[in-house]
């Protein structure tokens, strides 16, 4: 027993001598690495979230005083051309195209590069702190290595969260100057009249750069307006910027999904461990109370909770997508319930939990020990794909005009207000949020497409080709 | 954390018992092959015995398929007791060759109760976890196992 095995030692040493010689060890380079990650973007982080949480407007001031590296202060697009001269005010004489282009660029590099951090971090704590060699997550994670479907969901999700995340810094202007008092900021432009610099109120600006569905009045994609302001998704019915209502947009549908999915998850899995566990007369009101939230139409429901919600205090949190939050949570949780009831019925028939029982382990510590663990891989599963259908719902009611307030910006209310527009010339506005809508929930069911197969071991396809076809043909 | 419950008390009795009666066989000059069954239950088939399972760590079952011949068994000796939702068993198996085999498991009430009004022989399966049968026993009479159950 005293005796020790040298080689997996000798394999080690061997292994990290390039990282022997550094002055830190890995995990240190690693924290290192982190914490210059972290301090590059603080601000945004805070500024992040305060806008999600509902912290009032002194802590979201007091977060926009963080500087920031990736931001427009640094990496300005705003510019006006002065002929002869070229760009004046932008990034490095940058035209407010490229200027943007490359903050979204930084802004991406910069997700990618936590990313890979964070999956270093989990690559270290497998070689060198985990006791065990295998796990059954690392089959999981080689499986999902395999799976292009799911890969391509992963991607889409992370570009989602990321658009979110850094909204402001990815918007090529911001909400309160170009949207929400747009008459209290100015900007300057070169006036070929006067041949001039001349300075301009952004809201009257605003009403010459405006998208109406004529040749004459349209700001399209990848435009410049008449005040050298560029938009890349084009401009609104009343001149401002799709691409920063959209980038704004993107965190409250990712706050209503989270926020909703992770209620429901908590209420389903309660009420699955223990109706699982118990089962009988638990079980079967349970059964009742889901069927009976089941049966009630979801969206008029939906409708008339936020009616009768409407003047409460809860409907002033966050513009409302609180409320749409808790609603979509209360009704939505029975179909998340379902899809881990059986699993957990099936887990709670094992013997490991009938050898649990019979030592006297505590229901409760039975069920989290000895059954979570076993259903928390579909829940992944089904929470991934409900929550594409919450955007698409929550678009849904701000496209009925029931969802958030404006003027925060929501997907479904842009798709509302380009709608009459569709067939113009300022298609845009109604179709690139509704593009965005397809895509982030085709991503969301393909990461949850994903995850299911790479949890599921039956599933372990070493054919890329097949795994596609396994994953995509007729929703799996 | 875990809480301490009347069948947590009831087994921590039963370890010491099993190993209180091991000593004692040790004492006498036996081999004695004690463990704690992870799991245990009763089968109750319509055309043929009560068979009580018991699962047993991997080593030991090992170990009864190399001392313990099925034809060497001469006696065994079953206790029990009653706590919540579980019956507790405490077997001792004494054998011709001087290996005595001393077992402790539980079974749930509601899996006894399926064989509660049963008479006439039972058999007693030691087992590992991937089916590999260690020892099993045959009873002239399944009465010890269920006395008493209501």
């Amino acid at each position: 027993m005293t005796e020790t095995n040298p080689t997996p030692h000798t394999a080690k040493q061997s292994g990290s001598s390039m990282v022997d010689r550094l002055p830190v060890t890995p995990t240190q380079g690693w924290v290192l690495v982190g914490v210059s990650l972290l301090l590059l973007e603080i601000g945004a982080i805070a500024q992040f979230l305060a806008g999600v949480l509902p912290v009032g407007t002194g802590a979201i001031q007091l977060a926009e005083q963080i500087p920031v590296l990736l931001s427009r202060e640094t990496i300005p697009n705003r510019g006006t051309h002065v002929p002869g001269s070229g760009w004046q005010g932008t990034f490095l004489g940058l035209s407010p195209a490229r200027a943007w282009g490359l903050r979204v660029g930084l802004t991406y590099l910069y997700g990618a590069v936590v990313l890979y951090w964070l999956w270093r971090g989990y690559l270290l704590y497998r070689s060198r702190y985990r006791t065990a060699d295998w796990t059954p997550f690392d089959d999981v994670v080689r499986r999902f290595r395999h799976h292009r479907w799911g890969q391509f969901g992963l991607v889409v999700v992370l570009a989602f969260l990321i658009l979110a995340m850094f909204a402001p810094v990815l918007a090529p202007t911001g909400l309160e100057q170009n949207a929400i008092d747009p008459y209290s900021h100015e900007l300057e432009y070169y006036d070929e009249t006067t041949e001039q610099v001349e300075t301009i109120t952004i809201g009257t600006a605003n009403q010459d750069s405006t998208s109406q569905g004529t040749e004459e009045r349209n700001i399209g994609l990848m435009s410049y307006d008449d005040y050298d302001r560029f938009h890349p998704f084009g401009t609104l019915p009343e001149g401002q910027d799709l691409f920063t209502q959209v980038a704004l947009g993107a965190r409250v549908s990712l706050f209503i999904g989270l926020v909703a999915i992770s209620i429901s998850a908590v209420i389903a899995i309660t009420l699955a461990l223990v109706s699982a566990y118990y089962g009988g007369v638990i079980d079967l009101a349970t059964v009742l109370v889901s069927d009976a939230t089941q049966s009630l139409p979801q969206l008029l429901v939906v409708i008339l909770l936020s009616v009768v919600f409407a003047q409460t205090w809860i409907a002033g949190l966050y513009s409302g997508a609180a409320l749409l939050a808790l609603i979509f949570a209360f009704t939505g949780w029975p179909s998340l319930w379902r899809a881990i009831r059986g699993p957990a019925l099936q887990v709670s028939e094992r013997t490991w939990v009938d050898a649990a029982d019979s030592y006297g382990l505590a229901p409760r510590t039975t069920m989290r020990r000895h059954i979570l663990p076993y259903i928390i891989g579909y829940l992944l599963v089904y929470a991934s794909m409900s929550l594409g259908g919450i955007i698409i719902a929550a678009a849904g009611l701000s496209f009925l005009g029931l969802g958030i307030s404006p003027p925060t910006p929501e997907w479904g209310r842009l798709v509302n207000v380009g709608q009459p527009l569709l067939t113009t010339v300022s298609w845009h506005i109604a179709v690139m949020p509704g593009v965005l809508i397809v895509i982030v929930v085709t991503g969301f069911n393909a990461l949850g497409d994903g995850v299911r197969d790479a949890i599921d071991s039956e599933t372990d396809l070493g054919d890329e080709k097949e795994a596609s076809a396994a994953a995509s043909g007729a929703g799996g | 954390m875990t809480t301490e419950t009347p069948r947590t008390t009831a087994w921590h009795r039963i370890r010491a018992q099993v190993e209180q009666t091991a000593e004692a066989y040790r004492a006498d000059g036996n081999t004695v092959i004690e463990a704690i069954a992870d799991h245990g239950t009763v089968h109750t088939p319509t055309d043929g015995p009560a068979t009580f399972v018991f699962t047993l760590p991997g080593e030991t079952i090992e170990r009864l398929r190399q001392r313990v011949s099925e034809d060497a068994i001469s006696q065994t000796e079953i206790q029990y007791g009653d706590v919540d939702t579980h019956r507790l068993y405490l077997l001792t198996v004494q054998t011709t060759t001087k290996v005595t085999v001393v077992i402790a498991g539980g079974v749930r009430h509601d899996r006894l109760s399926a064989c509660a009004n049963a008479s006439g022989r039972a058999q007693t399966r030691l087992r590992g976890i991937d089916g590999t049968v260690g020892l099993q026993l045959e009873h002239d009479d399944v009465a010890p196992f269920v006395c008493d159950l209501e």
